[in-house]
Protein backbone atom coordinates (compact mmCIF):
# COMPACT_ATOMS: atom_id res chain seq x y z
CA UNK A 1 0.00 0.00 0.00
CA UNK A 2 1.52 3.06 -0.83
CA UNK A 3 1.24 6.00 1.73
CA UNK A 4 2.35 9.26 1.55
CA UNK A 5 2.64 10.67 5.31
CA UNK A 6 3.09 14.59 4.02
CA UNK A 7 2.82 15.75 7.60
CA UNK A 8 5.30 12.99 9.12
CA UNK A 9 7.98 13.81 6.09
CA UNK A 10 8.55 17.22 7.92
CA UNK A 11 8.84 15.66 11.11
CA UNK A 12 11.39 13.12 9.77
CA UNK A 13 13.82 16.13 9.30
CA UNK A 14 13.56 17.90 12.13
CA UNK A 15 16.36 17.83 14.92
CA UNK A 16 16.64 18.37 18.57
CA UNK A 17 19.45 19.73 20.05
CA UNK A 18 19.90 18.41 23.80
CA UNK A 19 22.00 20.73 25.57
CA UNK A 20 23.66 19.51 29.20
CA UNK A 21 26.02 20.94 31.16
CA UNK A 22 29.15 19.78 29.74
CA UNK A 23 28.04 19.01 25.86
CA UNK A 24 25.46 19.49 23.80
CA UNK A 25 24.12 16.93 21.43
CA UNK A 26 21.97 17.17 18.66
CA UNK A 27 19.70 13.91 17.35
CA UNK A 28 16.96 13.53 15.03
CA UNK A 29 13.34 14.10 16.25
CA UNK A 30 12.15 11.48 14.35
CA UNK A 31 13.69 8.43 12.43
CA UNK A 32 12.85 4.58 11.96
CA UNK A 33 9.57 4.87 10.99
CA UNK A 34 7.65 1.82 9.34
CA UNK A 35 4.01 1.59 8.32
CA UNK A 36 2.53 -0.76 10.72
CA UNK A 37 -1.18 -1.27 10.20
CA UNK A 38 -3.99 0.82 9.01
CA UNK A 39 -6.72 1.32 11.45
CA UNK A 40 -9.79 2.43 10.48
CA UNK A 41 -9.41 6.05 9.95
CA UNK A 42 -5.45 6.60 10.71
CA UNK A 43 -2.32 4.88 9.64
CA UNK A 44 -0.24 3.32 12.75
CA UNK A 45 3.60 3.92 12.48
CA UNK A 46 6.30 2.30 14.83
CA UNK A 47 9.25 4.77 14.79
CA UNK A 48 11.41 6.15 17.19
CA UNK A 49 10.90 9.65 18.60
CA UNK A 50 13.94 11.23 20.04
CA UNK A 51 14.93 8.10 22.83
CA UNK A 52 11.27 6.73 22.92
CA UNK A 53 10.32 3.39 21.09
CA UNK A 54 6.34 5.08 20.10
CA UNK A 55 3.75 4.86 17.83
CA UNK A 56 2.87 7.14 15.86
CA UNK A 57 -0.83 7.74 14.82
CA UNK A 58 -1.59 10.10 11.54
CA UNK A 59 -5.35 10.04 10.80
CA UNK A 60 -4.98 10.66 6.97
CA UNK A 61 -7.07 13.21 4.85
CA UNK A 62 -10.26 11.12 3.53
CA UNK A 63 -10.90 11.73 -0.40
CA UNK A 64 -14.68 10.18 -0.02
CA UNK A 65 -15.30 13.15 3.07
CA UNK A 66 -15.47 16.74 2.43
CA UNK A 67 -12.79 18.49 3.12
CA UNK A 68 -14.24 20.62 6.37
CA UNK A 69 -16.04 17.98 7.53
CA UNK A 70 -12.99 15.41 7.27
CA UNK A 71 -10.70 18.50 8.77
CA UNK A 72 -13.09 19.07 11.68
CA UNK A 73 -13.39 15.10 12.55
CA UNK A 74 -9.47 14.49 12.35
CA UNK A 75 -8.75 17.75 14.59
CA UNK A 76 -11.30 17.29 16.98
CA UNK A 77 -10.43 13.22 17.59
CA UNK A 78 -7.08 14.00 18.21
CA UNK A 79 -7.26 16.49 20.49
CA UNK A 80 -9.60 14.84 22.21
CA UNK A 81 -7.78 11.75 22.41
CA UNK A 82 -4.41 12.88 23.91
CA UNK A 83 -6.20 14.61 26.32
CA UNK A 84 -8.19 11.51 27.85
CA UNK A 85 -5.36 9.83 27.36
CA UNK A 86 -3.64 12.41 29.97
CA UNK A 87 -6.39 11.72 32.09
CA UNK A 88 -6.44 7.66 31.97
CA UNK A 89 -2.79 8.20 33.08
CA UNK A 90 -3.91 10.29 36.14
CA UNK A 91 -6.09 7.90 36.88
CA UNK A 92 -3.21 5.14 36.80
CA UNK A 93 -5.10 3.48 34.10
CA UNK A 94 -2.25 1.65 32.10
CA UNK A 95 -2.29 3.32 28.30
CA UNK A 96 0.45 4.71 25.77
CA UNK A 97 1.64 8.21 27.13
CA UNK A 98 1.18 10.56 24.23
CA UNK A 99 4.07 12.60 23.77
CA UNK A 100 3.67 14.80 20.49
CA UNK A 101 0.55 15.86 19.23
CA UNK A 102 0.10 18.27 15.85
CA UNK A 103 -3.72 19.04 15.43
CA UNK A 104 -3.37 20.72 11.69
CA UNK A 105 -1.95 17.71 10.72
CA UNK A 106 -3.50 14.92 12.66
CA UNK A 107 -0.73 13.86 13.96
CA UNK A 108 -0.36 11.95 17.81
CA UNK A 109 3.17 10.12 18.64
CA UNK A 110 2.61 8.27 21.85
CA UNK A 111 4.99 5.35 23.43
CA UNK A 112 5.14 1.55 21.95
CA UNK A 113 3.60 -1.10 24.05
CA UNK A 114 5.04 -3.99 23.35
CA UNK A 115 2.75 -7.20 23.66
CA UNK A 116 -0.53 -9.21 21.91
CA UNK A 117 -3.68 -7.83 21.18
CA UNK A 118 -6.36 -9.62 22.77
CA UNK A 119 -8.36 -10.29 19.93
CA UNK A 120 -5.68 -12.42 18.26
CA UNK A 121 -4.63 -13.53 22.16
CA UNK A 122 -8.17 -15.05 23.19
CA UNK A 123 -8.21 -18.19 21.31
CA UNK A 124 -4.52 -18.75 22.72
CA UNK A 125 -4.13 -17.77 26.47
CA UNK A 126 -6.51 -20.66 28.77
CA UNK A 127 -9.35 -19.32 30.33
CA UNK A 128 -8.29 -18.01 33.61
CA UNK A 129 -5.59 -15.94 32.00
CA UNK A 130 -8.32 -14.70 30.07
CA UNK A 131 -10.72 -14.13 32.80
CA UNK A 132 -8.08 -11.93 34.24
CA UNK A 133 -7.47 -9.91 31.62
CA UNK A 134 -10.87 -9.06 30.49
CA UNK A 135 -11.79 -8.89 34.59
CA UNK A 136 -9.07 -5.63 34.27
CA UNK A 137 -10.59 -4.39 31.26
CA UNK A 138 -13.86 -4.30 32.99
CA UNK A 139 -11.60 -2.75 36.07
CA UNK A 140 -10.24 0.08 34.10
CA UNK A 141 -13.81 0.71 31.91
CA UNK A 142 -15.17 1.35 35.56
CA UNK A 143 -12.63 4.06 36.26
CA UNK A 144 -12.95 5.93 33.25
CA UNK A 145 -16.67 6.02 33.76
CA UNK A 146 -16.68 6.64 37.54
CA UNK A 147 -14.01 9.88 36.32
CA UNK A 148 -16.49 10.69 33.33
CA UNK A 149 -14.96 8.60 30.27
CA UNK A 150 -16.56 6.59 28.13
CA UNK A 151 -13.83 4.69 26.01
CA UNK A 152 -16.49 4.53 23.04
CA UNK A 153 -14.16 1.75 20.68
CA UNK A 154 -14.09 -0.63 23.65
CA UNK A 155 -13.68 -4.05 21.44
CA UNK A 156 -10.79 -6.66 21.92
CA UNK A 157 -8.79 -5.22 19.19
CA UNK A 158 -7.80 -1.94 21.27
CA UNK A 159 -7.03 -4.50 24.55
CA UNK A 160 -2.83 -5.50 24.49
CA UNK A 161 -1.49 -7.92 26.69
CA UNK A 162 2.18 -6.52 27.64
CA UNK A 163 4.86 -8.41 29.98
CA UNK A 164 3.94 -5.23 32.38
CA UNK A 165 0.04 -5.60 32.37
CA UNK A 166 -2.87 -4.95 30.07
CA UNK A 167 -3.09 -1.83 28.48
CA UNK A 168 -5.84 0.10 26.61
CA UNK A 169 -5.25 1.24 23.27
CA UNK A 170 -7.44 3.77 21.03
CA UNK A 171 -8.75 6.58 22.66
CA UNK A 172 -10.14 8.02 19.00
CA UNK A 173 -13.48 7.61 20.04
CA UNK A 174 -13.52 8.31 23.81
CA UNK A 175 -15.49 11.70 24.99
CA UNK A 176 -16.23 13.38 28.27
CA UNK A 177 -19.47 12.69 29.00
CA UNK A 178 -21.75 11.86 32.28
CA UNK A 179 -24.16 10.65 30.38
CA UNK A 180 -25.03 6.65 32.03
CA UNK A 181 -25.61 6.04 28.24
CA UNK A 182 -22.39 6.82 27.12
CA UNK A 183 -20.60 4.38 29.88
CA UNK A 184 -23.95 1.65 28.75
CA UNK A 185 -22.67 1.73 25.53
CA UNK A 186 -18.88 0.53 26.08
CA UNK A 187 -19.93 -2.64 27.49
CA UNK A 188 -22.85 -3.14 24.80
CA UNK A 189 -19.45 -2.33 22.48
CA UNK A 190 -17.08 -4.73 24.20
CA UNK A 191 -20.17 -7.47 24.39
CA UNK A 192 -20.88 -7.29 20.98
CA UNK A 193 -17.04 -7.87 20.17
CA UNK A 194 -17.07 -10.66 22.32
CA UNK A 195 -19.66 -12.45 20.78
CA UNK A 196 -19.17 -11.61 17.09
CA UNK A 197 -15.72 -12.49 17.12
CA UNK A 198 -15.28 -14.75 20.18
CA UNK A 199 -18.60 -16.34 20.67
CA UNK A 200 -17.34 -19.59 22.01
CA UNK A 201 -16.21 -17.77 25.56
CA UNK A 202 -18.48 -15.07 25.39
CA UNK A 203 -20.79 -15.96 28.29
CA UNK A 204 -17.75 -16.48 30.33
CA UNK A 205 -15.60 -13.28 29.41
CA UNK A 206 -18.85 -11.28 30.07
CA UNK A 207 -18.98 -12.56 33.58
CA UNK A 208 -15.40 -11.58 34.18
CA UNK A 209 -15.64 -8.32 32.63
CA UNK A 210 -18.87 -7.56 35.07
CA UNK A 211 -16.82 -9.01 38.00
CA UNK A 212 -13.93 -6.62 37.44
CA UNK A 213 -16.04 -3.64 36.47
CA UNK A 214 -18.00 -4.56 39.62
CA UNK A 215 -15.16 -4.23 42.21
CA UNK A 216 -14.77 -0.72 41.01
CA UNK A 217 -17.84 0.85 40.25
CA UNK A 218 -19.64 -1.20 43.64
CA UNK A 219 -23.17 -3.41 43.12
CA UNK A 220 -25.75 -0.45 42.36
CA UNK A 221 -23.56 1.56 39.70
CA UNK A 222 -23.51 -1.66 38.17
CA UNK A 223 -26.78 -3.08 38.00
CA UNK A 224 -28.12 0.14 36.84
CA UNK A 225 -25.26 0.02 34.03
CA UNK A 226 -26.14 -3.86 32.90
CA UNK A 227 -30.43 -2.39 32.87
CA UNK A 228 -29.11 0.41 30.64
CA UNK A 229 -26.84 -1.97 28.66
CA UNK A 230 -30.00 -4.39 28.10
CA UNK A 231 -32.09 -1.19 26.68
CA UNK A 232 -29.84 -0.62 24.30
CA UNK A 233 -29.28 -4.17 23.14
CA UNK A 234 -33.33 -4.19 23.11
CA UNK A 235 -33.01 -0.71 20.50
CA UNK A 236 -31.28 -3.32 17.88
CA UNK A 237 -33.20 -4.28 14.92
CA UNK A 238 -36.06 -6.38 14.92
CA UNK A 239 -34.92 -7.77 18.43
CA UNK A 240 -37.60 -10.77 19.28
CA UNK A 241 -37.34 -9.78 22.62
CA UNK A 242 -38.85 -6.06 22.44
CA UNK A 243 -42.50 -6.24 22.75
CA UNK A 244 -44.70 -3.60 20.80
CA UNK A 245 -43.52 0.02 21.05
CA UNK A 246 -46.81 0.84 23.67
CA UNK A 247 -45.42 -2.01 25.50
CA UNK A 248 -42.08 -0.27 26.53
CA UNK A 249 -41.05 0.85 29.89
CA UNK A 250 -38.69 3.89 30.05
CA UNK B 1 -33.96 -28.27 -9.00
CA UNK B 2 -36.42 -25.81 -9.34
CA UNK B 3 -37.40 -23.14 -6.92
CA UNK B 4 -40.44 -20.49 -6.36
CA UNK B 5 -39.68 -18.26 -4.18
CA UNK B 6 -42.48 -14.95 -2.70
CA UNK B 7 -41.36 -11.91 -0.81
CA UNK B 8 -44.12 -9.44 0.78
CA UNK B 9 -42.10 -8.17 3.69
CA UNK B 10 -43.47 -4.31 2.84
CA UNK B 11 -43.94 -2.64 -0.27
CA UNK B 12 -42.89 -5.03 -3.11
CA UNK B 13 -45.04 -8.09 -3.49
CA UNK B 14 -42.37 -10.40 -5.74
CA UNK B 15 -41.86 -13.98 -7.13
CA UNK B 16 -39.04 -15.13 -8.53
CA UNK B 17 -38.15 -18.42 -10.14
CA UNK B 18 -34.52 -20.01 -10.11
CA UNK B 19 -32.84 -22.61 -10.76
CA UNK B 20 -29.47 -23.77 -10.13
CA UNK B 21 -28.88 -26.02 -13.40
CA UNK B 22 -28.11 -23.57 -15.51
CA UNK B 23 -25.84 -20.61 -16.03
CA UNK B 24 -28.86 -17.66 -16.45
CA UNK B 25 -30.15 -19.17 -13.27
CA UNK B 26 -33.60 -16.83 -13.23
CA UNK B 27 -36.23 -17.98 -14.53
CA UNK B 28 -39.42 -15.80 -13.67
CA UNK B 29 -39.27 -12.00 -12.24
CA UNK B 30 -42.14 -10.66 -11.53
CA UNK B 31 -42.87 -7.91 -8.87
CA UNK B 32 -45.34 -5.15 -7.95
CA UNK B 33 -45.28 -2.54 -5.85
CA UNK B 34 -47.26 -0.31 -3.18
CA UNK B 35 -46.97 3.25 -3.93
CA UNK B 36 -48.10 5.18 -1.09
CA UNK B 37 -50.30 8.60 -2.14
CA UNK B 38 -48.66 10.48 0.76
CA UNK B 39 -46.57 9.80 4.27
CA UNK B 40 -44.97 6.40 4.06
CA UNK B 41 -45.91 2.93 3.67
CA UNK B 42 -49.01 2.23 5.88
CA UNK B 43 -48.67 -1.48 6.62
CA UNK B 44 -52.37 -2.08 6.60
CA UNK B 45 -52.79 -0.16 3.19
CA UNK B 46 -49.83 -1.90 1.50
CA UNK B 47 -51.14 -5.28 2.47
CA UNK B 48 -54.77 -5.28 0.98
CA UNK B 49 -52.59 -3.88 -2.32
CA UNK B 50 -50.03 -6.68 -1.85
CA UNK B 51 -53.49 -9.07 -1.14
CA UNK B 52 -55.27 -8.03 -4.22
CA UNK B 53 -52.77 -8.41 -6.43
CA UNK B 54 -50.75 -11.28 -5.23
CA UNK B 55 -52.43 -14.24 -7.20
CA UNK B 56 -52.28 -12.54 -10.82
CA UNK B 57 -48.43 -11.71 -9.50
CA UNK B 58 -47.76 -15.68 -9.24
CA UNK B 59 -49.62 -17.02 -12.12
CA UNK B 60 -47.43 -14.17 -14.12
CA UNK B 61 -44.08 -15.81 -12.99
CA UNK B 62 -45.04 -19.49 -13.65
CA UNK B 63 -46.01 -17.72 -17.27
CA UNK B 64 -42.97 -15.87 -18.04
CA UNK B 65 -40.79 -18.61 -16.95
CA UNK B 66 -43.29 -20.99 -19.16
CA UNK B 67 -43.45 -23.77 -16.08
CA UNK B 68 -46.28 -26.03 -14.49
CA UNK B 69 -46.61 -25.50 -11.18
CA UNK B 70 -45.77 -29.10 -10.95
CA UNK B 71 -42.20 -29.00 -11.97
CA UNK B 72 -41.49 -26.66 -8.98
CA UNK B 73 -39.16 -28.73 -6.53
CA UNK B 74 -40.18 -26.08 -3.32
CA UNK B 75 -42.08 -23.03 -2.68
CA UNK B 76 -39.89 -20.15 -0.28
CA UNK B 77 -41.14 -17.42 1.62
CA UNK B 78 -39.67 -14.76 3.19
CA UNK B 79 -40.87 -14.96 6.33
CA UNK B 80 -39.03 -11.89 8.14
CA UNK B 81 -38.12 -9.60 9.18
CA UNK B 82 -40.41 -6.95 7.96
CA UNK B 83 -44.45 -5.17 8.58
CA UNK B 84 -46.44 -8.25 9.90
CA UNK B 85 -49.51 -7.49 7.80
CA UNK B 86 -47.52 -7.84 4.87
CA UNK B 87 -45.14 -10.45 5.58
CA UNK B 88 -48.89 -12.29 6.25
CA UNK B 89 -49.59 -12.41 2.94
CA UNK B 90 -46.74 -13.41 1.36
CA UNK B 91 -46.64 -16.69 4.06
CA UNK B 92 -50.35 -17.14 3.15
CA UNK B 93 -49.61 -17.38 -0.09
CA UNK B 94 -47.00 -19.54 0.15
CA UNK B 95 -48.62 -22.26 2.40
CA UNK B 96 -51.40 -22.59 -0.04
CA UNK B 97 -49.28 -23.21 -2.79
CA UNK B 98 -47.38 -25.65 -0.65
CA UNK B 99 -50.15 -27.60 0.44
CA UNK B 100 -51.95 -27.20 -2.73
CA UNK B 101 -49.33 -28.50 -5.04
CA UNK B 102 -48.00 -30.97 -1.97
CA UNK B 103 -44.33 -29.11 -2.35
CA UNK B 104 -42.22 -28.72 0.83
CA UNK B 105 -42.08 -24.82 1.99
CA UNK B 106 -39.19 -23.25 2.85
CA UNK B 107 -38.60 -20.54 5.51
CA UNK B 108 -36.37 -17.58 4.19
CA UNK B 109 -34.96 -14.59 6.17
CA UNK B 110 -35.35 -11.67 4.06
CA UNK B 111 -32.39 -10.06 5.49
CA UNK B 112 -30.27 -13.66 5.01
CA UNK B 113 -31.97 -12.97 0.69
CA UNK B 114 -30.32 -10.06 0.15
CA UNK B 115 -27.09 -10.88 1.44
CA UNK B 116 -27.69 -14.28 -0.92
CA UNK B 117 -28.88 -12.95 -3.66
CA UNK B 118 -25.75 -10.41 -3.81
CA UNK B 119 -22.97 -13.10 -3.55
CA UNK B 120 -24.36 -14.66 -6.17
CA UNK B 121 -24.31 -11.30 -8.39
CA UNK B 122 -21.16 -10.03 -7.57
CA UNK B 123 -19.45 -13.18 -7.56
CA UNK B 124 -17.93 -12.07 -4.04
CA UNK B 125 -16.61 -14.50 -2.00
CA UNK B 126 -16.68 -13.26 1.49
CA UNK B 127 -17.47 -9.49 2.07
CA UNK B 128 -17.84 -7.32 4.64
CA UNK B 129 -21.83 -6.62 3.69
CA UNK B 130 -23.09 -3.11 3.83
CA UNK B 131 -27.22 -3.82 4.28
CA UNK B 132 -28.55 -0.19 3.67
CA UNK B 133 -32.47 0.71 3.63
CA UNK B 134 -35.48 2.13 4.48
CA UNK B 135 -35.56 -0.29 7.29
CA UNK B 136 -32.11 -1.38 7.73
CA UNK B 137 -28.86 -0.02 8.50
CA UNK B 138 -26.35 -2.76 9.28
CA UNK B 139 -22.42 -3.66 8.69
CA UNK B 140 -22.31 -7.99 8.90
CA UNK B 141 -19.78 -10.37 8.31
CA UNK B 142 -20.03 -14.13 8.02
CA UNK B 143 -18.14 -15.51 11.06
CA UNK B 144 -18.82 -19.24 11.58
CA UNK B 145 -21.65 -20.63 10.59
CA UNK B 146 -24.00 -17.21 10.69
CA UNK B 147 -24.24 -13.41 9.25
CA UNK B 148 -23.19 -11.67 12.48
CA UNK B 149 -23.87 -7.48 12.71
CA UNK B 150 -21.09 -5.82 13.44
CA UNK B 151 -22.24 -2.73 13.69
CA UNK B 152 -25.70 -1.39 13.11
CA UNK B 153 -28.24 2.07 13.49
CA UNK B 154 -29.44 2.48 17.47
CA UNK B 155 -32.33 4.44 16.46
CA UNK B 156 -33.65 4.93 12.43
CA UNK B 157 -32.21 3.47 9.16
CA UNK B 158 -30.34 5.61 6.72
CA UNK B 159 -33.26 5.44 4.42
CA UNK B 160 -35.55 6.04 6.99
CA UNK B 161 -33.67 9.24 7.77
CA UNK B 162 -33.61 9.78 4.10
CA UNK B 163 -37.22 9.90 3.41
CA UNK B 164 -38.44 11.39 6.51
CA UNK B 165 -35.84 14.48 5.73
CA UNK B 166 -37.27 14.47 2.25
CA UNK B 167 -41.07 14.00 3.61
CA UNK B 168 -40.87 16.64 6.64
CA UNK B 169 -39.34 19.29 3.90
CA UNK B 170 -41.94 18.26 1.08
CA UNK B 171 -38.96 17.67 -0.97
CA UNK B 172 -40.08 13.90 -1.66
CA UNK B 173 -42.58 11.71 -2.50
CA UNK B 174 -41.22 10.34 -5.07
CA UNK B 175 -38.46 9.96 -3.04
CA UNK B 176 -36.40 8.74 -5.73
CA UNK B 177 -36.07 10.57 -9.25
CA UNK B 178 -33.77 9.21 -12.27
CA UNK B 179 -32.57 6.78 -9.60
CA UNK B 180 -30.87 9.87 -7.47
CA UNK B 181 -32.87 10.22 -3.86
CA UNK B 182 -34.14 13.89 -3.63
CA UNK B 183 -31.73 14.72 -0.86
CA UNK B 184 -28.91 13.79 -2.71
CA UNK B 185 -30.61 15.58 -5.81
CA UNK B 186 -30.77 18.69 -3.35
CA UNK B 187 -27.21 18.20 -1.59
CA UNK B 188 -25.60 18.63 -5.20
CA UNK B 189 -26.39 22.57 -5.21
CA UNK B 190 -25.38 22.82 -1.33
CA UNK B 191 -22.36 24.79 -0.78
CA UNK B 192 -21.64 25.35 2.68
CA UNK B 193 -20.76 22.65 5.46
CA UNK B 194 -23.31 23.71 8.40
CA UNK B 195 -22.15 23.51 12.24
CA UNK B 196 -23.13 21.46 15.10
CA UNK B 197 -24.76 18.70 13.34
CA UNK B 198 -23.96 15.65 15.45
CA UNK B 199 -21.83 12.81 13.98
CA UNK B 200 -22.57 10.20 15.67
CA UNK B 201 -19.97 6.43 15.68
CA UNK B 202 -20.25 5.21 18.61
CA UNK B 203 -17.66 1.91 18.41
CA UNK B 204 -19.24 0.21 15.30
CA UNK B 205 -22.70 1.45 15.60
CA UNK B 206 -24.44 4.59 13.97
CA UNK B 207 -27.37 6.56 15.22
CA UNK B 208 -29.38 9.29 13.16
CA UNK B 209 -32.03 10.30 14.87
CA UNK B 210 -30.49 13.26 16.37
CA UNK B 211 -29.18 14.29 12.72
CA UNK B 212 -32.40 13.97 11.86
CA UNK B 213 -33.63 16.55 14.51
CA UNK B 214 -30.57 19.17 13.93
CA UNK B 215 -31.43 18.54 10.11
CA UNK B 216 -35.05 19.70 10.45
CA UNK B 217 -34.25 21.97 13.42
CA UNK B 218 -32.38 23.76 10.72
CA UNK B 219 -34.90 23.67 8.12
CA UNK B 220 -37.41 25.30 10.56
CA UNK B 221 -35.15 28.08 11.12
CA UNK B 222 -34.93 28.97 7.53
CA UNK B 223 -31.69 27.52 6.81
CA UNK B 224 -30.45 27.11 3.06
CA UNK B 225 -32.37 23.85 2.42
CA UNK B 226 -29.66 22.83 0.03
CA UNK B 227 -26.79 23.10 2.66
CA UNK B 228 -29.36 21.28 5.11
CA UNK B 229 -29.28 18.49 2.57
CA UNK B 230 -25.29 18.22 1.99
CA UNK B 231 -24.64 18.52 5.43
CA UNK B 232 -27.32 15.62 6.22
CA UNK B 233 -26.07 13.68 3.41
CA UNK B 234 -22.22 13.79 4.27
CA UNK B 235 -22.59 12.99 7.52
CA UNK B 236 -25.06 9.95 7.52
CA UNK B 237 -23.23 8.82 4.50
CA UNK B 238 -19.68 9.41 6.06
CA UNK B 239 -20.75 7.85 9.35
CA UNK B 240 -21.70 4.25 7.77
CA UNK B 241 -18.02 4.29 5.77
CA UNK B 242 -16.49 4.75 9.05
CA UNK B 243 -18.86 1.59 10.42
CA UNK B 244 -17.63 -0.24 7.42
CA UNK B 245 -13.95 0.48 7.50
CA UNK B 246 -13.78 0.03 11.13
CA UNK B 247 -15.37 -3.76 9.88
CA UNK B 248 -13.27 -4.30 7.33
CA UNK B 249 -10.36 -4.02 9.41
CA UNK B 250 -11.28 -5.42 12.51
CA UNK B 251 -12.22 -9.20 10.22
CA UNK B 252 -9.59 -8.29 8.19
CA UNK B 253 -11.84 -9.26 5.09
CA UNK B 254 -10.34 -8.06 1.64
CA UNK B 255 -14.14 -7.15 -0.18
CA UNK B 256 -17.45 -4.99 0.76
CA UNK B 257 -20.70 -5.59 -0.56
CA UNK B 258 -23.34 -2.98 -0.88
CA UNK B 259 -26.42 -4.33 -1.02
CA UNK B 260 -30.24 -2.84 -0.29
CA UNK B 261 -32.53 -0.43 -1.37
CA UNK B 262 -30.37 2.93 -0.67
CA UNK B 263 -27.36 1.00 -1.88
CA UNK B 264 -28.79 1.82 -5.20
CA UNK B 265 -27.47 5.54 -4.71
CA UNK B 266 -24.71 6.43 -7.06
CA UNK B 267 -23.18 8.86 -4.65
CA UNK B 268 -22.37 6.47 -2.19
CA UNK B 269 -21.34 4.07 -4.24
CA UNK B 270 -18.58 6.18 -5.66
CA UNK B 271 -17.79 7.08 -1.79
CA UNK B 272 -17.42 3.23 -1.20
CA UNK B 273 -15.46 2.83 -3.78
CA UNK B 274 -12.59 5.39 -2.71
CA UNK B 275 -12.79 4.43 0.74
CA UNK B 276 -12.13 0.74 -0.31
CA UNK B 277 -9.11 1.69 -3.13
CA UNK B 278 -7.57 2.80 0.40
CA UNK B 279 -7.90 0.01 2.53
CA UNK B 280 -7.40 -2.53 -0.90
CA UNK B 281 -10.39 -3.90 -0.66
CA UNK B 282 -12.86 -5.01 -3.82
CA UNK B 283 -15.96 -3.22 -3.91
CA UNK B 284 -19.19 -5.16 -5.32
CA UNK B 285 -22.86 -3.30 -5.87
CA UNK B 286 -25.60 -5.63 -6.13
CA UNK B 287 -27.48 -4.19 -9.20
CA UNK B 288 -30.18 -2.26 -8.00
CA UNK B 289 -32.67 -4.11 -9.64
CA UNK B 290 -31.76 -6.71 -7.33
CA UNK B 291 -30.78 -4.61 -4.22
CA UNK B 292 -34.31 -3.61 -3.59
CA UNK B 293 -36.77 -6.22 -2.16
CA UNK B 294 -37.76 -8.94 -5.08
CA UNK B 295 -38.83 -12.70 -5.22
CA UNK B 296 -35.39 -13.79 -6.86
CA UNK B 297 -33.55 -13.65 -3.61
CA UNK B 298 -36.21 -15.44 -1.43
CA UNK B 299 -36.10 -18.28 -4.64
CA UNK B 300 -32.64 -17.89 -4.66
CA UNK B 301 -32.04 -18.55 -0.57
CA UNK B 302 -34.74 -20.76 -0.67
CA UNK B 303 -32.83 -22.70 -2.83
CA UNK B 304 -29.49 -22.99 -1.17
CA UNK B 305 -31.40 -23.83 1.85
CA UNK B 306 -33.63 -26.60 0.86
CA UNK B 307 -30.42 -28.10 -0.77
CA UNK B 308 -29.13 -28.17 2.96
CA UNK B 309 -32.32 -29.69 4.16
CA UNK B 310 -34.13 -27.03 5.62
CA UNK B 311 -38.04 -27.18 4.77
CA UNK B 312 -40.81 -25.88 7.73
CA UNK B 313 -44.15 -27.55 7.89
CA UNK B 314 -46.57 -24.97 7.12
CA UNK B 315 -49.03 -25.45 10.03
CA UNK B 316 -45.96 -23.80 12.09
CA UNK B 317 -44.91 -21.43 9.45
CA UNK B 318 -45.33 -18.40 10.97
CA UNK B 319 -44.20 -14.92 10.32
CA UNK B 320 -41.52 -13.06 12.21
CA UNK B 321 -41.43 -9.67 12.49
CA UNK B 322 -38.16 -9.82 14.27
CA UNK B 323 -35.87 -12.25 12.74
CA UNK B 324 -32.45 -10.88 13.64
CA UNK B 325 -29.94 -11.86 10.67
CA UNK B 326 -27.66 -13.31 12.86
CA UNK B 327 -30.25 -15.66 14.18
CA UNK B 328 -30.18 -18.10 11.02
CA UNK B 329 -27.89 -20.33 11.09
CA UNK B 330 -26.28 -20.72 7.77
CA UNK B 331 -25.97 -24.42 6.65
CA UNK B 332 -24.86 -24.09 3.25
CA UNK B 333 -21.29 -22.64 3.41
Amino acid sequence: MEVEPIPLRELLGEDVVIISSNSTEKIPLLTNLKLLTMGAEAYIFRAKFMDFEVIVKWRFPKSYVPKELDEKIRKSRTKLEAKVMWKALALGIKVPIPLFVDLDSGVLIMTFIDGIVLRDAAEKINKSTMCKVVETVGSYAAMLHMNGIAHGDLTTSNVIIANDGVYLIDFGLATFTKRSEDMAIDIHVFFRSLESTHHRIEDFAKECFVNGYRQVAGNSNTELLIKAVNSIRLRGRYVAARKLRTEWVM
Amino acid sequence: MIVLGIESSAHTFGVGIVTDSKESFILADERIQYVPKHGGIHPRESSRFLAEKAPAVIEKALESASLHPAELNAIAVALGPGLGPCLRVGATAARTLALFLRKPLVPVNHAVAHVEIGLKLTALQDPVVVYLSGGNTAVIAYVEKRYRVFGETLDIALGNLLDTFARETTLGPPYIINGLHVVDKCAESGKKFLEDFPYVVKGQDVAFSGLLTAALRAYRRGVDIHDICLTLREIAYNSVLEVAARCLMHTKKKEVMLVGGVAASPILREKFIKMAEKYNALVGVVPPQYAVDNGVMIAWTGLLAFKSGVVIDPKAAFVRQRWRIDEVEILWK
